[in-house]
């Protein structure tokens, strides 16, 4: 596989968005190659740990197949994009794979109220997208939305469905849900478009804790079926 | 302490915000007008980050639980000192930008701004002592901590000051600091996905006037004008935005994103508020008019570089008065 030189644009002037899917399948809600995203990932950690951070970078932002890069008031972006393209080049070496966390996960009944709907949506039946949901092991491509939400890459594509028209207006907290081409889980109770399959005890964001979130870009995940309501 | 008599709406403890966690879909929350509250810390000998309250519209009564020196910023709220028993007036008017000494069991009483949706700063020698979560001790409503309990601010809330590190300018209370008025005029550079937009629609940008809409606030605000469309559906992955972004949605009015804006979007972006000019999304209410003037990069850099100055000016100067 080869990795495009990304198009490189200002978002404002102390952002730059860096974009290295730009010409990928115009016309559908694609995903990133999963090579590529994890690669974005670790250039956004290595960004984030590399001692001159401090100085430059004020936040590093991977997005699908993009990362943002807010530097600080006094930083110059020649410098920041030479620092991010040596980086670039040294991620080429595999890296240690990142961790995998597994969530159990109880689906249908109560809490997995749309599964019905799925399931009429794919025409399959719910064991078997129970099967298909639990099977794959997930990568986090990026947080957003809210505090701790992280979208996951690496839905079986036949699970897809398309966001609701009308938001409901409270998802719980634990809800494990599918929008699109995507799958991930509500860290808190808030109102949202996506179908929901099923709930999870683990705390997603506590900002408490130590980290604050279970999850982050890059990493790998796993739903565990701890049982099924009908 | 400060308890809290009667909070206006959506009024919340606020400091100069939580950079540095986009990846973790954690907000920047903080005072909407930021310069403003680091200029007020300065003039109180404050950190510039120390916290403070963020009134927004409406009438708020605060007392006084200990002796408290004072700074308020922002649209100005008439504020008055009060009698402990609040029935009688015993200063009509602290002036906004000056030190202002509140004796303990006093009230203070802020009218309501001028227009609805305008937001002041009220600092505090000391600071607002809330935890400090992630680095920060402001409100992240959308998220639900920080600040206060993580909400807005109620009747019977009490907040807790810090001891003050140095006494700011004592003594002094004559010099003040001047309130930067809003312009109206919002200085942007384009952004990513200006090309994809027609010719008309990049001019109507720049040369017709928007209006802010009710639904706005500080996630962000939404304009209302003519509808700005791109040459074909553009679609793009979304992608890490910050305040300021303008994004078209496919309706094609414009969102500014504000202070506590979701972390990625997917929405075209068609440019963004110079960050100098951030501060001026505070005093927008809904009904203004407001115009974009095009600058490029290096102007936004300079324009930035300037408000860091004008502050760095203030600390020495208020450094000279002192001594």
């Amino acid at each position: 596989m080869s990795i495009p030189e990304p198009s490189i644009s200002y978002v404002t002037e102390s952002a730059i968005l860096l974009r290295f899917n730009e010409h990928d399948h115009p016309g559908t809600e694609m995903q990133p190659d999963p090579a590529l995203q994890i690669r974005i990932c670790q250039l956004a950690l290595a960004l984030r740990s590399h001692p001159d951070n401090a100085r430059l970078l004020q936040e590093v932002v991977p997005g699908p197949g993009n990362l943002l890069l807010v530097m600080h008031r006094d930083a110059i972006a020649e410098q920041v994009l030479q620092q991010a393209e040596s980086l670039w080049l040294d991620s080429d070496q595999p890296q240690a794979a990142s961790s995998l966390i597994e969530i159990p996960v109880s689906y249908g009944g109560k809490h997995g109220a749309d599964l019905p709907q799925l399931a009429r949506h794919t025409g399959l039946d719910i064991d078997e997208i129970i099967s298909r949901h639990s099977a794959p092991e997930y990568l986090v491509q990026c947080l957003g939305f809210m505090a701790g939400f992280a979208y996951l890459g690496g839905l079986h594509p036949s699970l897809a469905i398309p966001r609701k028209k009308t938001p409901a207006a409270s998802i719980p907290a634990g809800a494990v849900a599918i929008g699109g081409h995507y799958t991930g889980i509500y860290p808190a109770a808030t109102p949202g478009g996506w179908h929901i399959i099923g709930h999870t005890q683990v705390s997603l964001f506590d900002p408490q804790g130590n980290p604050p979130c279970l999850l982050k870009p890059g990493d790998r995940l796993r739903f565990v079926p701890v049982g099924v309501s009908s | 302490m400060i308890e809290v008599l009667r909070a206006s709406p959506l009024m919340t403890v606020q400091d100069t915000g939580r950079p540095g966690l986009r990846h973790l879909g954690v907000p920047l929350a903080g005072m909407m007008d930021t310069p403003a509250l680091m200029s007020a810390n300065l003039l109180l000998g404050n950190p510039t980050d120390a916290a403070g309250l963020e009134i927004s519209y409406g009438p708020t009564w605060l007392k006084a639980h200990q002796d408290l020196r004072i700074v308020m910023m922002g649209a100005d709220m008439r504020a008055r000192l009060m009698t402990p028993d609040g029935k009688h007036s015993i200063r009509d008017y602290l002036a906004p930008g000056f030190i202002h000494d509140i004796p303990a069991g006093h009230r203070i009483h802020c009218h309501a701004a001028a227009e609805p949706g305008q937001r002041s700063c009220l600092a505090v020698a000391g600071g607002i002592d809330v935890p400090l979560i992630m680095g920060s001790r402001s409100t992240d409503l959308n998220n639900r901590f920080g600040g206060y309990q993580g909400r807005t601010l109620r009747a019977g809330d009490i907040l807790p000051v810090a001891v003050s590190p140095r006494q700011g300018n004592t003594g002094n209370n004559a010099h003040g600091i001047r309130q930067a008025g809003a312009s109206m005029t919002l200085r942007a550079v384009v952004g990513p996905d200006y090309q994809a937009f027609t010719d008309r629609s990049q001019s109507a940008f720049w040369h017709t006037e928007w209006q802010v809409t009710p639904l706005s606030n500080r996630m962000g605000l939404r304009l209302n004008g003519e509808r700005l469309q791109a040459h074909q559906q553009i679609d793009r992955q979304s992608s890490g935005v910050m305040p300021g972004v303008i994004q078209i949605p496919p309706d094609g009015q414009p969102i500014i994103l504000g202070n506590d804006g979701q972390t990625t979007g997917g929405y075209p972006q068609f440019g963004c508020v110079a960050s100098a000019d951030l501060w001026q999304l505070a005093y927008l209410a809904p009904g203004t008019v407001i115009h974009f003037m095009q600058v490029s990069i290096s102007e936004a850099q300079a324009l930035a570089a300037a408000q860091t100055l004008k502050l760095k000016q203030l600390e020495l100067w208020l450094g000279w008065t002192k001594s």
